[in-house]
């Protein structure tokens, strides 16, 4: 079944009151998630200081992990019978950490040309790839990533294209596909870029050569996408009409259009089911894209490397519009050249969300550390914010970046028990990750050697003890 | 002599708060110029030279340390630096700092040289730019020297290295030609016949073509492999007179330089790379190789990084290898080297002792580079020194006040003039921001 089709259904299943709502691309529908959580068991953590992810801080709480969910959170828990009980005193607790803007899979270890699958740089708009089907699940990279606490990544191709492709939400439980690994319900991001990099890679292979060139073909793009869109709602209306009347009056049984698989993902923008997640480092183009947003009616979920974001944090936070930045990365090309180191206490001082991100198979390891730097440097330059607030940065922030608040990003009940104890203040250099859960089970215990999980490709290698 | 606590009181350029840092080092130009000693007063003051002194204070005068101890000499202008912390400054054993404005622009890079450059060996020392943004931007950091090493090239030889300050001042160079730096790993291959079967008998004729310079080169007859500037530039390194930085990754790789070393007493040579070096850590430091290594190496990104790990760097050093930590290939070394720190902060985080670690980032590296002065706070060092407020390895700690040669320079960078200029966006109407700061 192709893609359109099954949307379709899904929606026509929903019944009438639904048809209104805009339909919702998850990545279950097809090439669907097989993800299995491991087995778990009741887990209760004693006596832990946690950064809940959503801007709380308890310095002394248990935290009792059931049945893959968060089930209680503060002092004193009765755990439930057969629980294991884990002492957490002096250590600290964070949700499962989020990494927004990964490459791992799509550009996996050895980075040899023939694993080189994070850009399809063939033509501008691409939006008919997904970065799934680039994603080889034994990149070692996952594994690294996990024991710096990473359970959640959303996995993005390179910004060679205005239109890049759909991103793929993962859960960093290596399986045998990408489709073991794939985020139950998760929606789709789609990767769009700004700035010199389309206009370097298409410059002389027809355009755009400029950033106009660039927007003019985003512009081109949502037009055909408006009209291609119109064309499936007419469908959509006269297939209800001819499913809702019975008898002799019934029409006839409406032709599909075609689909086309860039502007189904396009339309999925349109109508808010496909979140946008656009590289763009300076100011000025990102003021540019939210007015494409708002010609074309669509909202932007995250400005990505958004180095510039710092000089619009008001804007941003008026449009609600996330920001995903290093803590320090600049001058490797000239739209880098404006960092300043307290871009995300900037941006959150003004009330807009900014969100940590890697971009890296080694920063990916250490976002605890690209938060605490950043966070220490606004502290340095005045801009004090409270370090529970600021894991927000790594927790519900980046969450809500990629659309899935309700499920991860903080320690809350109700909420996927993808929790990290860390050694100590995660704020430090020298905190370890000791445990990570997913869905409540233990997916890395630095002390373990069992429980530390290690890809196909570093299978038998001699890695000494440790690594 | 009155104690650091006495004397605290009578500040009159004092560090009352945190938040007063910028002053300390602007408020200390003036002292350079009146010719005055300096002492900084009351920090945690880690000399590399001896214990750590919890309320120390370290006078300077003239470019230099005079002395290290825990009470204030008589007529010097004191400031008080108590709850902070008093190193040696950072000392990056490796990177590209000042040689671009920018990385992807050809015409401000001049870090990596073209493979078509054949006529002439590269040398650091014409391309560093001390007004370069990276250089201000890494002393912020804390970062008072360094070594810039030129990538790329046509033949495995890079060309020469040069050691070079965060001073902005003058020049920047500490030492022209300070190093050669030699790739020897899969990058040197690609540069000299596409295998190591052709690459390792390339070094051996090229440091035979140096050590014949310049007779064989009279007549007009050509080296073997060398032309003759590259013979001529070579040929102090073969005579041992100029560390030679050999990159080198995987095990085999690194047996190789230790046999190159024994064919060739002489060289001096420097490992860089070294990500399984771990495996040969004993052999290492019994042919005496010292390492520059980076701590955050730990994928198989090439497969002669087989068997990367965190703890390289720890393992190495407790086998008693001279290790130094700097930004080889993890993150970006023309504009991020100011996180040294950082990477030896993860090194203790994998298990090398403190002391070990920070001495990898500031008194090894001086070594290691010929610069013996460097790196050690004690009487006669040069007065490079950063004033921290906490331990300098940690990722929340930063760099309030930095001297080189016993200079307070401003702790101010593009980036600095840039977060004030929109630090505060609610008159961005009636204030254009191209009138601010």
């Amino acid at each position: 079944m192709r893609v359109a089709d099954i949307m379709r259904s899904a929606a026509a299943g929903m019944g009438a009151l639904l048809l209104a709502a805009p339909v919702v691309a998850t990545q279950s529908e097809v090439y669907p998630s097989t993800y299995a959580a491991m087995p778990s068991v009741p887990t209760v953590l004693r006596n832990a200081s946690l950064y809940d992810g959503a801007g709380g801080f308890q310095a002394r709480t248990d935290i009792l992990l059931v049945d893959g969910k968060v089930a209680g959170v503060g002092q004193g828990l009765t755990a439930p019978v057969g629980a294991r009980e884990i002492d957490a005193t002096g250590r600290f607790v964070t949700p499962g950490l989020i990494d927004v803007h990964s490459h791992l899979g799509v550009y996996p270890a050895p980075g040899l040309d023939a694993h080189s699958d994070g850009n399809e740089a063939v033509r501008p708009n691409t939006a008919d790839v997904w970065a799934e089907h680039s994603v080889w699940p034994q990149d070692p990279g996952f594994d690294r990533a996990l024991a710096g606490g990473v359970t959640t990544l959303q996995i993005l191709p390179g910004s060679a294209n205005l239109f890049g492709c759909r991103s793929v939400i993962l859960k960093n439980l290596v399986g045998r596909s990408v489709q073991d690994m794939k985020f139950p319900g998760a929606r789709y991001g789609l990767k769009m870029a700004c700035g010199e990099n389309p206009k370097r890679v298409y410059g002389d292979q027809g355009g755009p050569s400029t950033r106009m060139g660039n927007v003019a073909g985003y512009r081109i793009e949502f037009e055909k996408a408006v009209g291609y869109k119109r064309k499936w709602d007419e469908y959509d209306q006269k297939l209800r009409a001819y499913e809702e009347t019975r008898g002799r009056r019934r029409p006839e049984r409406p032709t599909p259009p075609d689909v086309d698989l860039r502007l189904e993902t396009l339309k999925g923008v349109l109508e808010g089911s496909i979140l946008p997640q656009i590289h763009c480092y300076r100011a000025d183009e990102m003021v540019i894209m939210l007015d494409l947003a708002r010609e074309f009616g669509f909202r932007i979920r995250q400005f990505h490397h958004a180095v510039e974001s710092y000089k619009i944090a008001d804007l941003l936070a008026r449009e609600e519009v996330c920001s995903a930045v290093w803590a320090d990365w600049w001058g490797f090309k000239i739209e880098a050249y404006d960092t300043v180191r307290e871009n995300a206490s900037l941006i959150d001082q003004a009330g807009a969300c900014a969100v940590i991100h890697s971009d890296s198979a080694v920063g990916i390891q250490r976002l605890n550390q690209e938060l605490a730097k950043t966070w220490a440097d606004g502290v340095n330059a005045g801009i004090v914010i409270e370090k529970a607030r600021a894991w927000r940065w790594l927790g519900i922030n980046a969450a809500r970046s990629i659309g899935l608040e309700d499920r991860i990003g903080s320690v809350e009940v109700g909420k996927n028990a993808d929790v990290v104890v860390w050694s100590r203040d995660p704020f430090s250099v020298y905190a370890q990750a000791d445990l990570v859960f997913i869905d409540g089970a233990v997916a890395f215990d630095r002390s373990d050697p069992a429980r530390r999980p290690r890809g196909d490709f570093e299978t038998g290698l001699d890695l000494g003890v440790g690594r | 002599m009155s104690g650091p606590n006495l004397h605290r009181r009578a500040m009159l350029a004092g560090l009352s708060a945190l938040g007063a840092a910028p002053a300390l080092a602007q408020a200390s130009v003036p002292a350079e110029a009146a010719d005055q000693a300096v002492a900084l007063v009351g920090g945690r003051v880690v000399t590399n030279a001896g214990p750590v002194l919890p309320e120390g204070v370290v006078t300077m005068h003239r470019g230099r340390v005079v002395s290290v101890g825990t009470s204030v000499p008589a007529g010097v202008r004191a400031v008080d630096v108590a709850g902070h912390w008093v190193t040696p400054g950072i000392f990056v054993g490796h990177c590209r700092v000042g040689l671009a404005e920018t990385d992807m622009d050809d015409a401000t890079n001049d870090s990596r040289v073209a493979s078509s450059m054949v006529a002439a060996v590269a040398d650091a020392t014409f391309a560093f730019d001390p007004q370069a943004a990276s250089v201000a931007v890494s002393r912020l950091d804390g970062v008072t020297r360094m070594a810039v090493a030129p990538i790329g090239g046509p033949s495995p030889i890079s060309g020469y290295g040069a050691i070079a300050d965060t001073s902005g001042l003058r020049s920047g160079i500490t030492r022209p030609r300070a190093f050669i730096s030699i790739e020897a790993g899969d990058r040197g291959a690609a540069r000299a016949g596409r295998s190591r079967m052709t690459l390792w008998p390339w070094i051996e004729a090229a440091i035979d073509d140096a050590r014949a310079f310049p007779t064989r080169y009279m007549s007009h007859s050509e080296g073997s492999v060398l032309r003759r500037p590259e013979a001529q530039a070579f040929a102090a390194a073969v005579r041992g007179e100029v560390p030679i930085l050999l990159g080198v990754e995987r095990e085999s790789d690194l047996r190789q330089a230790m046999a190159l070393r024994q064919r060739h007493p002489a060289l001096q040579l420097v490992l860089v790379g070294a990500a399984e070096g771990w495996r040969v850590a004993d052999a290492l430091a019994a042919a005496g190789l010292p390492v520059i290594v980076d701590p955050w190496i730990n994928l198989p990104n090439r497969f002669e990084q087989r068997t990367a790990r965190l703890d390289n760097a720890a393992l190495l050093q407790r086998a008693g290898v001279r290790t130094v930590i700097a930004p080889l290939e993890s993150l970006d070394d023309g504009f991020l080297a100011g996180l040294t720190p950082q990477l030896a902060g993860n090194a203790v985080a994998n298990g090398m002792a403190w002391d070990a670690a920070f001495a990898a980032i500031t008194s090894v590296p001086a070594a290691v580079h010929g610069l013996p002065d460097h790196g050690v706070l004690r009487a006669g060092a040069p007065a490079d020194i950063v004033v921290w407020n906490g331990d300098p390895l940690e990722v929340t700690s930063n760099a309030r006040a930095v001297y080189i040669d016993g200079r307070a320079l401003p702790m101010e960078s593009r980036q600095t003039h840039l977060r004030r200029r929109y630090q505060d966006l609610r008159d961005a109407r009636t204030r254009p921001f191209g009138y601010r700061n």
